[in-house]
Parts: C-alpha cells; structure tokens; sequence
C-alpha cells in the first residue's frame, strides 16, 4: 500500500499555510513579547501567606515608584510582578517594605533583574547566534547534498524552507500565546529555536538521502513514487525519533515546573512542526519544482513545433 | 569483537554507578580527609571531589553580574588586568565570609560573574561585589572652614599592612592601621603639620571620623574609632585588608532564588526525567520488544555514565541544563531507532539474525554519526554565544549526545550481539518483523530500497 504523499501536496500545503498565516498576522501586530532579558527591567516572585487582592499589590508599587509595575498571579499563591530596573538595594528595601505592608511571611521567593544596557548586549548576542547558526546550516545542507550534482541546490532551497517553516509556526504559536496569554519570550527561546532548526534539517535530510539512493538505483523511473516510496521507508524512524523526544519534552512539560515550562511548550510545538514538514512539506517541494519544469518544457516544445 | 572488550563496558558501568552513589569515598592509602577520590601514589597523585555541582537556581543563592566601569581605566591599561584585579580584591572579602563554593568569573573583558550560594541578603552580597573601599586620610581645607581635602598625592590605603581589630582606652573596638614605606613618613609628617587639628578618615568619600591630632606620630600606626561594635570594626578591617576595587562596578543583572524554591525544582526535574526515562522506556520495548529491551538497558547504561561524567567534570546542573539532559534522553534513543530499522529492513530482505545485526550497524552508522555531530555542533555554538541559562543547557545537551553516540554505537550493538546468542532469542517476530512463511509478496510497483542511507 502506498500512501499519497505527493499527490495530495496542495492539502498538506493548505494545512501548513493554516498554522502559520494566523501567527503571522499575530507577530506583525507585535504579539511576541520581550521578557526582561531582552527589554531590561525586574522580574519578582512573591509569595504570601495569604495572596492579597491584586489591586494592593499594584499600590503598594505604585507608591514606591513603580507606577509601571504589572502584577499577575502564579500556581501556588503567589503572584509575579514586573517592573522596571531595580538595583539591589531598591530590592532590599521592597522586600522589607513587602513584610510590612502583608506581614512577616512575604517572601520574595525569585528576584531577577536585567539593565536596559546589558539586555540589549543580550539581544546582540542572540543575533548573533541566530545568524552564525542559520550560516552553519546552509553549509551543513551544502555539505550533506554535495553528491546530488545539478539537483543539489532545489534539495537544498527545499530544506531551507521546510526549516523556515518550522521558525515560522513557533514564533506564530508564541506570538499569539503573547498576545492571549501574555507568555514572554527570552534567550531559552531563542535557544529553543535553534534547536528545532537543527533537529528540523536533520529530519529533511534523511528523507532527501533516501530519495537520492532510490533515485539512483532506478533510473528513469517518475519522480513522484519515488518520492513516496522514499517517504514510506523513513517514515518510521522520523515518527518514533519524535516520538520519543516529544516523551521527554512532554515529562518536561507536565513535571517541570514553572521557568522551564514554555521552554519545553516551543520545542515541543517545533519537533512536531519539523516532523510534519520533513514528511509532508520537504520533498513535495521538490516534486512541484520538477513539475513545474516540466510543463515549462512541454510549453516551450509545443511552441517549438 | 575483542574478549576483554565486554568487560571493559561493563567496568565502565560499574564505575559510573559507584560514581553516582551520592556519598562515599574513594581514598588510597587512606588520606584522613578526602572529598571524593584520592590516590597517593608516589608520582600518581589524584585528589577529585565527586559531588553533584548545584546551580543557583537549583539550591538557592544571590548571583549578580557586574560591570567594570571601563572610562576610569587609564588609556593604555589592560582592561583585562584590572579585571584579574578586581576579582581577586572581592575574593578576599569573600574568603572573609564562609561562603562555600562562591563563584568569581570573568565573562569578557569587563563583566565580573558573581555567585554566592547560601547568601540570601542581596544588600550584602551587592556591599561585597560594589563597596569600592578607598582609604583616604584627608586634611583641613584652609579656604572652606569646617571643610577637608584631599593632600597631594591623596594620601591612601593602598600601602597599609594588614589592619586587625583593637580595643581602645574606654574599651571601645578600634581599627588599627598601620601606613609602610613612604606613606608612613608622610603619616609622622602629616601629625606634625597638623598637630592641635583634626583630619579625616573616609571610606568612598563619606567619613568615618576625624580625630583631633593630639601629639606627633613617631610610626606609621594608627587606629580608626567610630562608634563601631565588634563585628562592624571586623567587617571594616576585613574590607579595607581585602584592598579597594581597582575600578567601580556597576550591577547589570542581579538574581535571587529561596533554597526552598531550589529545593522544589530539583524534585519537579527529577520527577520530570523520570517520567520521561520511563515513557520512552515503555514505548521502546512495546514497539521494538528484544532490541526494545536492549536500548533500555543502554539508555540506563547512558543516564549512569553520563551523570557520572557531570559529577566528575563537575558540571554545574541547572534548571536549563537539566532540561538538556532529559531532552537528551530522547535524543539518545535516535541511533538505536535508526539502527533497528535498519535491522528490520535487512531481516524483511531476507537475511538472517546474524547477518542482518552485522548490516544494520554497518549501514546505520552514517546517519548515526551525521545527526549526532549536527546536534553537536548546534550546542556548540549556543555555548559560545550563550550566557548563563543558555549555555547550561547547551553544555548538558552537548555532553549527553556524545555520551549516548558511545552508548547507541558500542553498548547496544554489543548487547544484541550477545542477544542473538540465546536461541530462545532469535525468532524473528521479537525483532518486529513477521515470519518467513507470513510474509507479503514484493510490491511490484515499488522501487527497489536502497541499501544504504
């Protein structure tokens, strides 16, 4: 039994478009939101013996200063504020002040606190990552297709996309979380990106290989069934490697805990992505280019005669 | 395969699990105190803690990043120099304080990591990192009454033997001084040019008092009263022994985490590995059932053999790096995946056991070491441009596909060789794959597979 994987492209095609068109409406509108890491400013966790109203919280704040303080509840009673910078001994004395507004059992559990300077270092430096990653896997694609002669650079242009459409789901996803659920991005995301870039090609590679081998140990046969027949052979290893790394990733997920929960949520979203593409995007890219060439050729050749 | 290779696997096991047991003692002959593995052997001498290295996050902590301020440099000056500088100076006011384990890290030329397990204070631990601790003697100032300045040169701390802490004629703790070299006669001058006047001591510009010059000096000694209990008169002699900071520095980032919230995370991660370790587990042998076992048995053998090597290094384990070592795990399984199909594919061919283990390895060796070193190499360079978070988990990620390509390549094949040993083994339905006699014919349409990825 074969399964049509190439010729039902436009359906799988459909279904990628689905996912990412709405996330990039939501990353156009600026959905995606800095954490402090990447704008600068205060990240503290409270905890109370008994959690006051929201309200008192943001007064307390407002009346030493930080009028641009955002409260928002967490798991476990506590709540989690936002503010601008706040150097250590504005922290010392929050902390204190904390205890006399809402009693001794306040507590300032997590304090973490970015300068505006040193977050835009923090920026650089995930551009910089970003661009050496994205320089080492187009010589990594290069490297891996350098026996596919001619083909090479459609398999490789292939590849590119199916891992800009992996990205492109994940900031769509995390854009709009942003903007619903106001869940912040910080350099674990970044990092999270990378990492599926990596996994993403790796998937696209294996398939691609297969159909080179196939291709070469029957030639003249169509293009397309051996695309599928490529798929069908590879398509148990990709579906149980992300199996088993969506295991782990969903262990991560549920068990975790809270400041590595929407680090494990995007690779999560982005191995399922990559396997998806590397199955139902990659090679049917490769399928419509050569269809695409061929009518052009029939067209020239009627013309001609 | 070599006889003694087996056996030199499972030493290597052994050895991990002994390692991984959380207190114990490896000691030759018999040191009296030893943290984790001491040899004493004439030319062979080994002294190696085995502990699990803690994160901040993890167990609780205040860590601040610091920046030199870079424009009090003078030109010409190694930036990096006075930042070797400034280390040591917040070195010796740590040692002062029991802190076990600190970290004093450069990150660049000038940014100073500091971690202080254990210290919950931020103030204190910002007084250790930014008290810049300039002594300075100043003078009266003739042109502004009631006002002091500086003498020129300033005359300061730089050239003082070590400060300890005295009691005075009422019994009030003093900080005693003493000035060397030719601070000290300028110090015997400076009592005779200001005899009958007070002059003032400051620490970073503010004063701690300014004592009435009673009689001439006939040494470079000298002593600092101000209202001080004993432990603050420590505190000062500690600060001013330990050397002012060469430059100023500025907190850029600063973090704070309760031991309880470390606590609790270490539980949430072990819990999470767990249940990640065994789902794959379970998957693994429903899906694969013999090799399905076999990969378990080496996956356990990777989780021993690789948190031993974090103990060993140690690595610091942190929230993220634990993160990338449970995403590890998974990752881990990749090489025997590709290997099994691989097995499958060449017993669905035709061949037998034997052969098709020994065509499986062979032909699945490539995509193993490919997708192993892309893995690697995408770790690689979060750890070269990553900071703290990132490159913890860059570094437990990249560890842990190294350690699992040694697992996937060595230890599994080793244990399938030995699997098909066993006749009660060999059948072919626990590899996956139907009976001969059930099997489909060849798909006539289909292109013939390729024998090799």
């Amino acid at each position: 039994m074969l399964f049509h994987f190439v010729e039902r492209k436009w359906w799988y095609f459909l279904f990628s478009a689905l996912l990412i068109v709405p996330g990039v409406f939501f990353l156009a509108i600026g959905g995606l939101r800095p954490g402090i890491e990447f704008k600068g400013g205060t990240l503290l966790e409270i905890s109370f013996a008994n959690r006051p109203d929201d309200a008192l919280v943001k007064n307390f704040f407002t009346s030493h200063g930080h009028d641009e303080a955002t409260i928002q509840g967490v798991a476990g009673g506590g709540v989690e504020v936002r503010t601008t910078e706040m150097l250590p001994a504005e922290l010392a004395s929050t902390e204190q002040g904390l205890k006399e507004t809402f009693g001794s059992d306040t507590r300032i559990t997590n304090s973490s606190v970015v300068s505006p300077s040193f977050s835009a270092e923090l920026i650089q430096n995930a551009i910089k990552s970003i661009a050496l990653a994205s320089l080492l896997i187009v010589l990594l694609i290069a490297w891996a297709f350098r026996n596919f002669g001619w083909a090479a650079f459609r398999y490789g242009i292939a590849a590119i996309i199916a891992l800009l459409h992996d990205a492109a789901v994940v900031l769509g996803i995390f854009a709009i979380l942003g903007y619903f659920l106001k869940i912040e991005v910080d350099s674990l995301f970044v990092t999270a990106v990378l990492t599926i870039i990596g996994f993403s090609v790796h998937d696209t590679i294996v398939v691609f290989d297969r159909i080179r081998e196939n291709l070469r140990l029957n030639p003249g046969e169509a293009l397309n069934p051996v695309i599928n027949y490529s798929i069908m052979q590879t398509l148990a290893r990709s579906v149980i490697t992300s199996l088993t790394v969506v295991f782990t990733l969903l262990a991560l997920f549920l068990f975790g805990g809270f400041s590595v929960r929407n680090f494990a949520l995007a690779l999560l979203i982005g191995i399922v992505s990559g396997t998806y593409s590397s199955i139902f995007n990659a090679s049917q890219i490769i399928s419509l280019w050569q269809e695409v060439e061929d009518r052009v050729r029939h067209r020239r050749l009627a013309a001609a005669t | 395969m070599n006889r003694a290779f087996p056996w030199l696997v499972f030493l290597v096991f052994a050895l991990s699990v002994f390692i991984d047991i959380p207190k114990h003692q490896i000691s030759f002959p018999f040191p009296p105190s030893c943290p984790g593995v001491c040899l004493n052997l004439g030319p062979i001498q080994v002294n190696q803690e085995i502990k699990t290295h803690l994160g901040l996050d993890l167990q609780g902590g205040t860590q601040l990043l610091l920046q030199m301020n870079t424009g009090e440099i003078p030109a010409g000056q190694s930036i990096a120099d006075y930042n070797d500088r400034a280390r040591r100076v917040i070195d010796r006011r740590i040692n002062g304080l029991g802190v076990s384990e600190p970290v004093i890290q450069a990150v660049g030329d000038d940014k100073i990591l500091l971690q202080l397990p254990g210290i919950d204070d931020i103030q204190q631990a910002n007084d250790i990192a930014t008290k810049q601790a300039k002594l300075e003697i100043k003078i009266p100032d003739k042109d502004n009454p009631g006002q002091y300045k500086s003498l020129t040169p300033p005359l300061t701390g730089e050239h003082l033997n070590a400060t300890y802490v005295a009691f005075d004629q009422s019994n009030q703790p003093v900080v005693h001084f003493e000035f060397t070299g030719a601070d000290a006669d300028r110090w015997v001058q400076l009592s005779k040019d200001f005899l009958n006047q007070p002059v003032q001591i400051t620490l970073d510009g503010s004063q701690i008092s300014a004592p009435v010059i009673q009689n001439v000096f006939t040494s470079g000694a000298g002593q600092i009263s101000g209202n001080f209990t004993v432990a603050t008169a420590k505190q000062l002699s500690n600060l001013i022994n330990s050397g002012a900071l060469p430059v100023s520095l500025q907190v850029i980032q600063s973090q704070r985490v309760e031991p309880t919230l470390g606590r609790q995370s270490v539980d949430r991660s072990l819990i999470a590995g767990a249940m990640g370790l065994l789902l794959v587990a379970f998957f693994m042998i429903a899906y694969y059932r013999v090799p399905g076992v076999l990969a378990v048995m080496a996956l356990l053998y990777y989780t021993a053999l690789a948190y031993a090597i974090f103990r060993l290094i140690p690595v610091t384990l942190t929230l993220a790096g634990i993160a990338g070592f449970i995403l590890s795990i998974g990752m881990a399984v990749d090489a025997n995946v590709l290997t099994f199909e691989r097995l499958k594919e060449e017993l669905r061919s035709g061949k037998s056991l034997r052969v098709a283990v020994e065509e499986g390895r062979k032909r699945a060796f490539p995509s193993i070491f490919y997708s192993n070193l892309a893995t690697v190499l995408t770790a690689v360079i979060l750890y070269l441009f990553g900071t703290g978070t990132v490159r913890g988990f860059a570094f437990t990620l990249g560890i842990g596909v190294a350690v699992s390509f040694f697992t996937a390549v060595v230890v599994t094949q080793m244990l399938l060789h030995g699997a098909i040993e066993f006749s009660s083994l060999r059948r072919r339905w626990l590899y996956g794959v139907e009976e001969r006699t059930t099997e489909p014919p060849p798909d006539r349409h289909a292109p013939r597979p390729a024998p090799a990825l």
